[in-house]
């Protein structure tokens, strides 16, 4: 009684002042749907009341459950890791540089066990979705990471990826799009047509289009040059490549399906009709055995490379 | 329930209003933060899309005592909550997770992880029988059935053998507010270690006492007094405190733990929410040992109204240093509460 009361109190009050958090918190949180959701984060501040809400709206699907570092990677081993169907990763740890007893700036490192569980985690075909700001995660310290996402960022420091350096990597906030469906026919891109338009924050960051096995889904009109950052650009800032405008991918990691989806920084994308039906999409095929059985069939080994100089 | 009903709406508007306000400045931050170059500099480990502690700590914070933060089974007002998390960071790192992951961890296995465990969560929360025209609710498995045809899911097999060997461990516990219902008709041993227990929405035996549904009571202005002015935990914060918030009629212990606070509510009949071989305890904070840990709980802190106290605000903090402190561990050592079975 007192859980539907209150349910009806939150409705009625969404309906009295009209606050969209409001009228989302009365489908209730966590969903109630049957594919069971690890949502990763720590490393990067973000807007935590629109992101739950935002996969509360997709409760009717999945269960979610959040879960920070340095717990989260505990959960690569596999004797947990059926805790959950999917793990979703909107998290981006490992970027604070201390310096070290010789002055080198040290980062913090992934906890002992997922690095040890990392391979047999992903041989075990785990569904795995990676959202915006992920592939800066622990690219200092762990390159089979950065590996196994196909690209890797840090908007602070010097990036290493595939063993060669770049510089601080790009991120313009608030930047109006055109994202192109580029394969219409994978699950993931179903019910968005031949794209859609958002506003959300772009990067120049390095991504590894030529992964095997990786299959582009979607780009962004966005030209990803150095001049195209202007916050960054006025203050010296230069980046000698121009960027992917891949925004997102499908691949495999080890046996497991892997997505990529570029877009989804703040409140502004995860509104929009279209992200959510990527997002939706992506869980839903992650979870499915069809994606398991792909994945099965084109398993890409995930390996640090052999020319980088990270531990 | 009219009147409880109409609290009740008082109370969430108060409350949405909040979100919404704290939404809006979230969104006004964002927005100035978008023109910047974002991440530029070294310190943005989370300068981006959204607030920390303040003085430039991240959220999550980043102080010396390590928190697990568990919530799941009974809905809240997530950001306001979080943001008192993050107005400790200069003393904590804390990191959140929720049902089922939480059961997990807490196992010696991974207890150098956390030096803390603060609990706000409804583990194993009740599934009611569905209405008319709604789909039939999924009953899980191993539920037990209260008379009022609600269903409560048991703790997993490992968490019932891990957790009291973390509590042999000794590590620093906290719970709060609607934490005392986790697990009430499925594992007796866990109200045991909180110190009390609940439920406002089921007839439950606690202690072999059937109680009916407990009460709670939205929105009631109250003072706090400290009973223990010497406590590390309330020391000098005075006598008490007011706080507007949830008040309840449950089933505590009073004869298990060490009384810190106690509210001025009274329910005007205790006997619809307490067998009356229960008298109604007015315990608002104790600690207590479980095990050989040390063991905080406080009754208050439902919603933003009690978050956005300071006084509760530094009741809280002072529990978490209090439990995360080598005096606290040795003392519970020193005076262990045995509740679970060697064999567990």
């Amino acid at each position: 009684m007192k859980i539907l009361s209150r349910k009806f109190a939150w409705f009625a009050v969404a309906l009295a002042i009209g606050v969209g958090s409001a009228s989302l918190l009365a489908q209730g949180q966590w969903g109630s749907g049957p594919i069971k959701v690890a949502i990763i984060t720590k490393g990067h501040n973000f807007d935590r009341d629109g992101f739950f809400n935002f996969w509360d709206s997709l409760g009717q699907d999945i269960t979610w459950t959040h879960l920070q570092h340095p717990a989260a990677l505990e959960f690569f081993d596999p004797a947990i890791a059926d805790t959950f169907d999917v793990y979703a990763f909107y998290d981006a740890p490992g970027r604070t540089a201390t310096p070290g007893p010789d002055g080198k700036p040290t980062y913090d490192q992934p906890n002992a066990s997922a690095r040890k569980n990392l391979i047999p985690f992903l041989q075990k075909g785990k569904g795995l979705v990676f959202l915006h700001h992920a592939p800066a995660a622990w690219n200092h310290t762990w390159p089979e990471y950065s590996e196994m996402i196909g690209s890797a960022c840090d908007w602070g420091n010097p990036v290493t990826f595939k063993g060669k350096t770049y510089p601080n990597s790009g991120a313009q906030g608030g930047v109006k799009q055109h994202i192109t469906v580029v394969n219409k026919t994978h699950p993931i891109t179903q019910g968005i047509g031949d794209g859609f338009d958002i506003v959300d924050e772009t990067y120049l960051c390095p991504v590894d289009e030529k992964a095997k096995g990786l299959i582009p889904l979607l780009r962004t009109d966005f030209e990803p040059i150095d001049k195209n950052f202007p916050g960054r650009y006025a203050g010296g800032w230069r980046y000698p490549e121009k960027g992917s405008q891949l925004a997102g991918w499908v691949r495999t990691a080890e046996k497991s399906p892997l997505v990529y989806l570029q877009n989804g920084h703040d409140a502004v994308a995860w509104k929009n009709p279209a992200f959510q039906t990527l997002v939706r999409n992506s869980i839903k095929w992650a979870a499915s055995q069809e994606a398991r059985d792909w994945a099965a069939k084109n398993p890409t080994k995930v390996r640090k490379p052999s020319n980088s100089n990270s531990n | 329930m009219k009147t409880t009903l109409l609290k009740q709406l008082i109370v969430v508007s108060v409350g949405g209003l909040l979100v919404a306000s704290a939404a809006s400045t979230q969104l006004a931050g964002q927005a100035g933060a978008a023109g910047q170059a974002p991440g530029g500099a070294p310190a943005a480990q989370g300068g981006r899309g959204g607030r920390g502690g303040g003085g430039n700590i991240p959220q999550g914070g980043r102080g010396p005592i390590k928190v697990m933060v568990v919530t799941k089974g009974h809905v809240y007002e997530r950001e306001p909550f979080f943001q008192m998390w993050d107005s400790w960071g200069s003393d904590i790192t804390w990191s959140h997770v929720e049902h089922p992951a939480a059961d997990v961890m807490l196992s010696p296995k991974y207890s150098k992880l956390f030096d803390v465990y603060a609990f706000f969560d409804l583990g194993g929360p009740g599934v009611g029988g569905g209405r008319a025209g709604q789909p039939a609710p999924v009953i899980p498995p191993g539920s037990f059935k209260t008379a009022n045809n609600r269903f409560y899911p048991p703790p997993s097999e490992q968490f019932k053998t891990e957790f009291p060997k973390l509590l042999r461990e000794g590590k620093g516990f906290v719970f709060l507010h609607h934490a005392s219902a986790a697990w009430a008709h499925t594992w007796p041993e866990y109200s045991e270690v909180v110190g009390g227990a609940c439920d406002w929405y089921a007839p439950q035996r606690i202690r072999g006492i059937d109680n009916p549904n407990h009460g709670y009571f939205g929105m009631t202005p109250q003072f706090i007094s400290f009973v223990d002015k010497n406590h590390p935990i309330t020391k000098g914060l005075g006598d008490g405190f007011y706080v507007t918030d949830e008040a309840y009629a449950c089933h505590w212990f009073e004869d298990s733990v060490i009384p810190l606070a106690r509210t001025d509510f009274q329910p005007a009949d205790p006997t619809k929410n307490l067998n009356p071989k229960v008298k109604y305890s007015n315990l608002a904070a104790w600690v207590k040992t479980a095990e050989n840990s040390p063991v905080f709980f406080t009754q208050v802190g439902h919603g933003s109204t009690a978050w956005a106290t300071p006084a509760y605000r530094q009741l809280v903090l002072n529990a978490i240093k209090w439990a995360a402190s080598p005096e606290a561990l040795a003392w519970a050592k020193a005076n262990p509460k045995r509740i679970f079975n060697a064999s567990n």
